[in-house]
């Protein structure tokens, strides 16, 4: 289940860069659901480019090497950051699957976001296939990041989603051998 | 050619009602087959909507579409649905549902909490035998532990003591004029109760409504004289919101030439009585609760504080127990 064998890992660079910000935001207090936080680095990326161009502007023919460059890399971060709000769009709103263990009374599924925060509703597995679905908003809460798996009798796994995994029509195993707590 | 198009707009208009209203229905069991009342039943798809509980059969029904949209209902293409009950442990059932089909009936099995699964299962075949049907919440009485017997005075000694604690139960009740809606009887299991399950397990196991037990011995006084000491567990198995399932002890001293005497309900302690009229409270407390019975919510009130004026010394965790009860059904009475 390691997120180094998918490959469709280079797709998660710009999340994983806003995970980081959203990190440094979060120690400062800052603790916003995703599509705000992504809006709001997205509104201040466009400012900084719009400052950086009017220094370029209108003669970015002669400009120097350095500010041309700073500009572009910003105008790379604003598409970055549209790249992840448009793919997070375009994921669907639940995730399918099965759980397999061998104690699967009253076992929960959850979908935690990156700040390890529960955002799925639903989740209750089939005691006897294991079956579940859990639904979310990819939207506002961003991709689901992670997969808790908990019942009563049974100490709580949690698993990375790869973004693969969530894509439609994708059905995983996800296996929950029950350590007693 | 009126006729016609009435005909075809109808058979449209029935389809699209069919279409927007599976019907999801079922049966839910103890894993011998025990039909199981009172359970609730959840409805799961974004949201979470209770549906009626069980009936007395074991059956329930609801309408997906009376609980979520038809859009939810045709996006989601399936309901988990989750069946919980005090004492068991809770199922969860995903049920797929096509469009303009209802689902085939849906078993489903609840396994007691500590697993009935944790009772032997040759004790379970013997057990098979005495579980209590719909309507009827006996109690049971493993056989006790007793010291200065002889093997084969034992069951003598366990038979007698089934039938006098009976007699004892059953007077008490008829004095005290509660309801003959629990047929209370009592049944001696020829089983010997394992040590590491509780009584809860095998009354859950047995629909019963208490599970009684002890252990004792003979003991000899300074002047020689002897008696047999006996300390017993009644344990209520009906587990209500608030009141749990309570669980009393008991002590009774009983001279030794009465032990095998048809008159040793003389020697047993009228708890045995008052502690069952609290089991039948708590088992009617659940039931009213369910089906916001006032007038029954009265009756069980008026019986307990009965009980409880008349209870003497030594009844004090009874009356403790009681007094739970009573704040319960008076707090419902409230609302």
């Amino acid at each position: 289940m390691e997120e180094t064998n998918d490959p469709t890992k280079l797709l998660d660079l710009p999340s994983q860069i806003l995970d980081k910000v959203v990190e440094v935001l979060a120690k400062v207090g800052i603790e916003l659901p995703a599509l705000v936080l992504q809006l709001f680095l997205f509104v201040l990326v466009l400012l900084t480019l719009f400052v950086a161009m009017r220094q370029l502007w209108p003669d970015w023919r002669n400009a120097k090497l350095l500010p041309l460059l700073g500009a572009g890399g910003i105008a790379l971060v604003a598409i970055g950051i549209l790249f992840g709000m448009a793919s997070q769009a375009a994921l669907p709103d639940r995730l399918k699957g099965r759980v397999s263990g061998q104690e699967l009374t009253d076992v929960k599924i959850e979908l935690l976001d990156f700040r390890r925060e529960a955002v799925s509703t639903g989740g209750t597995a089939d005691t006897q296939t294991g079956e579940f679905i859990a639904y979310y908003s990819p939207i506002w809460n961003g991709r689901a990041r992670t997969l808790r798996i908990s019942s009563p009798s049974c100490k709580p796994r949690e698993q990375a989603i790869p973004r693969g995994r969530l894509a439609r029509g994708t059905e995983t195993t996800w296996a929950f051998p029950c350590e007693k707590p | 050619m009126k006729h016609l198009i009435c005909n075809v707009v109808c058979a449209s208009m029935l389809a699209g009602v069919a279409s927007a209203a599976p019907l999801v229905s079922g049966i839910v069991t103890m894993p011998n087959g025990t039909p199981l009342a009172d359970v609730q039943v959840q409805v799961e798809i974004r949201a979470v909507q209770t549906v009626p509980q069980s009936d007395t059969q074991g059956h329930f029904q609801f309408d997906a579409a009376t609980l979520f949209s038809p859009g939810e209902l045709r996006d989601a293409g399936a309901l988990t649905l989750k069946f919980s009950k005090p004492g068991f442990n809770s199922v969860g059932k995903l049920v797929t549902i096509a469009e303009g089909q209802s689902p085939s009936p849906i078993k489903i099995k609840l396994e007691p909490i500590g697993g009935s699964g944790a009772i032997p299962s040759t004790e379970k075949e013997v057990l098979n035998k005495y579980v209590a049907g719909p309507g009827s919440t006996p109690l049971f009485l493993f056989p006790y532990k007793l010291t200065g017997f002889e093997a084969a005075e034992l069951k003598v000694v366990n038979d007698n003591l089934r039938y006098n604690l009976e007699r004892v139960i059953i007077t008490h009740l008829q004095a005290s004029g509660v309801s003959g809606s629990q047929a209370v009887s009592m049944k001696l299991l020829p089983v010997e109760q394992a040590n590491n399950i509780d009584l809860s397990t095998y009354g859950t196991y047995l629909n019963a409504l208490a599970m009684i037990t002890g252990r004792g011995g003979m003991e000899t006084a300074t002047d020689g004289s002897r008696s047999l000491e006996v300390t017993s567990t009644f344990q209520v198995v009906p587990q209500a919101e608030t009141v749990g399932a309570p669980r009393l002890d008991m002590d009774d001293t009983v001279p030794p030439d009465r032990v095998a005497s048809p008159r040793l309900y003389k020697y047993l302690s009228k708890a045995w009585g008052r502690s069952t009229v609290l089991a039948i409270g708590v088992s009617e407390y659940r039931q009213a609760l369910a089906a916001h019975d006032k007038a029954t919510l009265k009756r069980i009130s008026q019986y307990l504080r009965s009980e409880r004026k008349d209870a003497g010394p030594g009844d004090e965790l009874l009356v403790s127990e009681l007094n739970i009860l009573i704040g319960a059904v008076d707090k419902e009475l409230a609302k």
